[in-house]
């Protein structure tokens, strides 16, 4: 087993840690302090090639695979994990396109999302619940001519900024996917949610109100809506929930290792001291192991296994890294005593944004029950 | 009409506190240390390309190396350059700027057709800054240093250079090639290679020559050519020296004074 990234993998990754660095990193004091979406640096993603990394170059991506975009998502959450959440939301739509759009379905969409010129949206969970997509009350009928959507989908990231949502309603056969235009009549963006974490992502209501969906923009089979949402929110929504709180606990352990170093007590730095060690020495376990498990994962993906074959091990990979996070947090704030949970330290900042990766993609219960199932 | 780029590769400047040396050759133990190209060098590359995006030049990235510094040319590559050549080779190890300039100008003269040289002042590692100055006169041709700006002007295959140092702006017209100038790594900001740029670098080749392919004369590479010999390095290291005084009389003064003369901080 060759566990060494390739040329390109290294190339790629010191270039996001670079980006990411250089333009992301100046803007972590404000975007904590008065969260707003950076649509400039959205834009950037897309211009560095970031958005489209997994997709087909035909279809305007680079083909470079689902470990680059694991790393990529890494190397942002390690400098700001809520800008690496655009991905968990962006990359849902362009996954089930890709996945099982019409050729037209995937010219029209996916160079643009691969841009970034389109922002796209998912939108599967509703008021009564995500954990059970099968349970939608969002309804589709079709009249002979075009489909008829009435319902609303709650907690859809970034709704409020997309060009194009898949969304997912209850026809006669069963759940099924479609793909609805921003400004379509009958589409609205209902309430913002106010998160304590991952402030910078916009997350809203959506509400079909009579909305009229061309019989092009059904995407898949009807009737089959739940395995292509399953394999879209496991292969990108999971996979992406890991790779965020993986960076977000490399980047806590970096503040919490740098402290140590340099506070001292009795004389000399608190690194020195064994509970310390011991405290560090167990963020460093979840981080190790955390990626181990989400590169394997990703691995897999590339090696062409399905999201059904995965299913367990993105279970692990998203639970471990996302339950670590939490962890790797709650221990940092403790090592840093009253600095912890100062602004200064963004500690409590990232603290809040992990809780908000565990409901995303699924549950940690979710996970457990996937891992056993 | 090809430029020439000088690149080095250098352990990352982040690392440096890491950096450790070999107590018999003096030198720096760069194993396990991330290498990148020398961020100067990142600047030159950046005016190479642009000099080739609005006059069509043709850009050859050089560097002198162990196999390692080809990761820093596909870089090169990433971020614009056409071609990328690596001398490399066990005689070459050890040089000096002397011998490293004597080596990169060989293989300048073996690319033969070229209109500027375009090398950072200063490499981050060793911070000589000798050796585009070397090259230029290896390869007798005029040597411009810390430039502010270089227009180029196809029509009559002329460049119109600024420097600015002490508050002093000197303007300066080339008006034969080839020439050789340096950057700072202030000099402008180098655009990040997209994930496109590193697909396709992957793609090609880099060329290595040898000893023999740039015909250099041994008694002039590595350690053989180098003039100059580290016969000792070191490390200075920041502590701070704790001296508590207690007291305020004339004993407690005199100590107080003492101290700060011993630091001759008056």
């Amino acid at each position: 087993m060759d566990f060494e990234l390739n040329e390109n993998e290294k190339m790629l990754q010191n270039m996001v840690r670079e980006f990411a660095q250089k333009e992301i990193g100046p803007l972590v004091e404000k975007l904590d302090k008065e969260p707003y979406f950076p649509i400039d640096i959205i834009k950037r993603f897309g211009e560095l090639g970031f958005i489209g990394i997994f997709v087909p170059e035909q279809y305007g991506g680079n083909d470079m695979g689902h470990l680059a975009r694991i790393i990529t998502i890494e190397e942002i959450a390690k400098v700001y994990a809520p800008l690496a959440f655009f991905f968990q939301a962006d990359q849902l739509p362009l996954y089930a396109i890709l996945s099982k759009g019409t050729e037209e379905q995937k010219t029209k969409y996916l160079p643009k999302l691969c841009s970034g010129e389109f922002i796209g949206a998912m939108a599967v969970t509703e008021p009564s619940g995500g954990s059970d997509p099968n349970a939608a009350q969002t309804r589709a009928e079709w009249d002979g001519n075009k489909w008829i959507i009435n319902g609303r989908k709650a907690f859809i990231t970034l709704a409020e900024v997309a060009d194009v949502c898949v969304f997912t309603a209850k026809t006669d056969k069963g759940l099924t996917t479609f793909i609805v235009d921003r400004g379509t009549d009958g589409f609205n963006i209902g309430h913002r949610e106010t998160h304590a974490g991952l402030k910078a992502i916009p997350v809203s209501e959506v509400t079909f109100n009579n909305c009229f969906i061309p019989k092009e923009n059904l995407l898949g089979v009807e009737g089959k809506g739940l395995g292509a949402t399953i394999a879209t929110v496991g292969a990108i929504g999971r996979t992406v929930a890991a790779a965020i709180a993986l960076g977000l606990s490399e980047n806590v352990y970096e503040i919490a290792y740098k402290y140590a170093k340099e506070r001292i007590l009795y004389g000399k730095p608190i690194f020195e001291l064994e509970p310390i060690k011991y405290e560090l020495a167990q963020m460093r376990f979840i981080i190790e192991s955390g990626r181990l498990l989400t590169y394997k994962m990703a691995w897999l993906q590339d090696k062409g296994k399905s999201p059904r074959e995965l299913a367990e091990d993105i279970a692990i990979a998203k639970y471990v890294t996302s339950e670590g996070a939490i962890k790797v947090c709650s221990d940092a704030i403790h090592l840093l005593g009253a600095y912890g949970t100062t602004e200064e330290y963004h500690i409590i900042n990232r603290l809040h944004d992990a809780y908000d990766l565990i409901p995303a993609g699924g549950t940690s219960d979710i996970m457990l029950l996937t891992m056993v199932n | 009409m090809n430029i020439i780029v000088l690149v080095k590769q250098i352990p990352d400047s982040e690392y440096f506190s890491k950096l450790q040396l070999d107590p018999v050759k003096h030198s720096l133990i760069r194993e396990g240390i991330p290498a990148v190209i020398n961020p100067a060098d990142k600047c030159a590359i950046e005016l190479a390309i642009s000099l080739k995006k609005h006059h069509s030049f043709k850009v050859i990235a050089v560097s002198m190396g162990p196999e390692a510094t080809k990761n820093s040319l596909k870089e090169a590559i990433a971020m614009g350059c056409d071609e990328a050549i690596l001398i490399t080779g066990k005689e070459f190890a050890g040089a000096d700027t002397l011998a490293t300039s004597y080596a990169l100008s060989q293989a300048i003269i073996k690319i033969h057709s070229y209109s500027m040289v375009i090398a950072g002042n200063v490499a981050l590692d060793g911070s000589t800054g000798q050796t585009p100055i070397q090259v230029g006169e290896f390869l007798d041709i005029p040597s411009i240093t810390n430039i502010n700006s270089l227009s180029y002007h196809k029509v009559d295959n002329t460049a119109d250079i600024s420097r600015i140092f002490r508050g002093v702006e000197q303007h300066m017209k080339v008006v034969e090639m080839p020439f050789l100038v340096t950057v700072s790594q202030n000099f402008n900001k180098p655009h990040l290679p997209s994930v496109m740029d590193i697909i396709k670098a992957s793609k090609k080749d880099i060329v290595t020559w040898g000893i023999r392919d740039i015909n250099a004369d041994k008694n002039q590479c590595g350690i053989k050519g180098s003039p100059t010999e580290t016969i000792s390095t070191t490390i200075y290291k920041n502590e701070r020296e704790k001296v508590v005084i207690i007291g305020a009389d004339k004993d407690a003064v005199k100590i107080f004074v003492d101290n700060i003369k011993k630091w001759l901080i008056v």
